[in-house]
């Protein structure tokens, strides 16, 4: 049983469709949830965690409603994105307080510590809440969603307001946690951040799912848009002839690099497979020499950019 | 259950902001000293401190006004602060949450109520000499206090889980339902909290000459009555705000 099952999730405010018959499995490690404001993360967030009851379908966690079953809620964990916090607890009260509505006992200041420790927020434990930095805030919210030790981790732009030293403390977190079995969703606005946590990553987009899986399998399904991949060569222009006459490339850009002579050679690569298996043979075949070879849109952003220009009913 | 529990206890503990107590505190001194006052001039009677004192601005207001600063921050407190998201994410029903938070604020609703009730009973009898033992008129006045929390708080709980501004919408209610629809002849005052809690008032100081000054624009009903409806309007308020709040969604929370 997958630690998440989405079917043919609905919710409509008024007329409008919040989320639009998603379906979906998660399964432990780390899935990235990425889409424009309005997309529905939100949404499919606050269905997962059970704050909004869904206007159709189900989310189930390990198989249970987590909107009809409150005790599903006790194998999850939720960092929500707003800033707002009983101020005038201490970061360690704050945790504590929350792994005992978790039912954790006298147990609770024992797992509080150690989600503290975890997220690197034992050092100011006993600092009101209202005197702590937003990274400070932000640690405790995450110490709090992980207190009681949860299956699943829903995290909702967690590294917001943390610099960069923290960022990476989180990241390699997450990615212990995800070690351990953990299944975690995680929402960033900075899409850099999802792809250096994970490769697996869902796009959202008005309401439905557009993509899913590993990025460079969502990439390789953009057919309309080929794989664009810039190339250092001894000599372009003789690489690039080459090339155009095998039909391993659509276009070819030739971009000046400053000095004279110097040029690289941006690809627009409709086979991305066929491109990579055939490019050793034909540089040999040349007696070129390739110094660099970069793709350049393999990256959410891009993708992000193709999918939804490709739901819109236009090309990016 | 732990963790039920724990959520009442944790309901009590963020109740307990100085604001709220320095109304309550106010309101008391406000009515302690017009108790002092009156009581050294003319002393007290149970007739005239029944009615001038507990059945008018006591029950007429004191009460209601600190059930609805307690009882519409049950969840109102949660909502405003956007905090509600870390209660309703947790393993507890929507429904057990809100009973949790209500029973959270009982205690020191009644605790200020009956305390006051303790202290306005004191300042009489030090000031003008009530004609019983201080036990004695707590104890005529205890049963109908406590009811008469109850039922307000339980409704002004509910419309803190109905309304986002339920203070605004409590103040008007409290001035013009419990306040002036009690003023008025006729059977709609029956739908105020404060007429039964007055029914009870007049029910328990009966003995003493305790009664509505003219019965034609005020007929109580009988005290066992008047018990039974503020018990009914109590549970009855307390399971509409569970039944509502477990199906509520809160879209404003993050």
């Amino acid at each position: 049983m997958n630690p998440v099952s989405i079917r043919e999730l609905a919710k409509w405010y008024g007329e409008i469709a919040g989320l639009n018959k998603v379906s979906l499995e998660l399964r432990p490690g780390i899935t990235g949830l990425v889409g424009p404001n309005g997309a529905g993360k939100s949404t499919l967030m606050k269905i997962l965690t059970g704050q909004l009851k869904p206007s159709y379908g189900e989310a189930l966690i390990f198989g249970e409603d987590v909107w009809k079953r409150p005790s599903a809620r006790h194998r999850l964990g939720y960092s929500p994105e707003g800033d707002s916090f009983y101020e005038d607890m201490s970061v360690l009260g704050f945790v504590r307080a929350m792994g005992r509505l978790c039912g954790l006992g006298a147990t609770a200041d024992a797992f509080a510590r150690e989600a503290l420790e975890k997220t690197g927020a034992l050092e100011f434990a006993g600092k009101r809440l209202k005197a702590c930095s937003k990274g400070m805030r932000q640690r405790a919210k995450l110490a709090q969603a992980l207190v009681h030790k949860p299956d699943i981790l829903v995290l909702d732009e967690p590294l917001n307001g943390i610099d960069a030293r923290g960022r990476r403390e989180m990241l390699r977190l997450f990615d212990d946690l995800a070690a351990g079995g953990v299944t975690i969703l995680v929402s960033s606005h900075i899409l850099e951040e999802i792809e250096a946590v994970t490769d697996q990553i869902l796009f959202l987009a008005q309401g439905k799912v557009v993509a899913s899986g590993p990025l460079a399998e969502v990439r390789g399904l953009l057919k309309d848009h080929p794989l664009k991949l810039l190339i250092t060569a001894t000599d372009p222009r003789k690489l690039g002839a080459r090339l155009l006459e095998s039909g391993l490339v659509t276009g070819i850009v030739f971009k000046g690099r400053g000095g004279l002579d110097e040029e690289d050679l941006v690809l627009s690569v409709p086979q991305v497979e066929s491109f990579y298996r055939a490019l050793p043979g034909l540089v040999s075949e040349l007696g070129i020499g390739i110094e660099r070879l970069v793709p350049l849109d393999t990256s959410a952003e891009a993708v992000f950019g193709y999918l939804v220009g490709e739901e819109m009913g236009g090309g990016a | 259950m732990n963790s039920w529990l724990y959520l009442v206890f944790f309901s009590l503990r963020r109740q307990l902001r100085p604001r709220r107590l320095v109304v309550a505190l106010i309101l008391f001194l406000v009515l302690a000293v017009l108790v002092g006052s009156r009581g050294l001039i003319d002393p007290w009677n149970i007739k005239s401190f029944g009615r001038w004192i507990i059945g008018l601005p006591f029950c007429r207001f004191f009460l209601p006004i600190i059930a609805l600063t307690l009882g519409t921050a049950v969840i109102g407190d949660d909502r405003e602060d956007k905090t509600l998201v870390y209660l309703s994410t947790r393993p507890i029903s929507r429904g057990s949450l809100y009973l949790a938070k209500l029973f959270g604020a009982l205690p020191l609703a009644l605790g200020i109520s009956l305390g006051a009730v303790f202290g306005l009973c004191a300042v009489a009898s030090a000031c003008g000499g009530l004609p019983l033992p201080l036990s004695e008129v707590v104890w005529m006045f205890l049963p109908t206090i406590a009811l008469g929390t109850i039922a307000y708080l339980a409704f002004f709980g509910w419309l803190g889980a109905v309304f986002r501004h339920a203070t605004l919408i409590g103040v008007a209610h409290v001035f013009l339902v419990e306040f002036f629809m009690g003023q008025v002849p006729g059977v709609l005052k029956r739908i105020s909290i404060s007429f039964y809690v007055r029914c009870m008032l007049y029910d328990a100081g009966s003995g003493h000459g305790l009664k509505p000054r003219d019965t034609a624009i005020f007929q109580p009903v009988e005290g066992d009555e008047a018990a039974a409806s503020l018990l009914v309007v109590g549970a009855g308020f307390l399971l509409l705000g569970m039944y509502w709040f477990s199906r509520r969604e809160y879209r404003d929370l993050t």
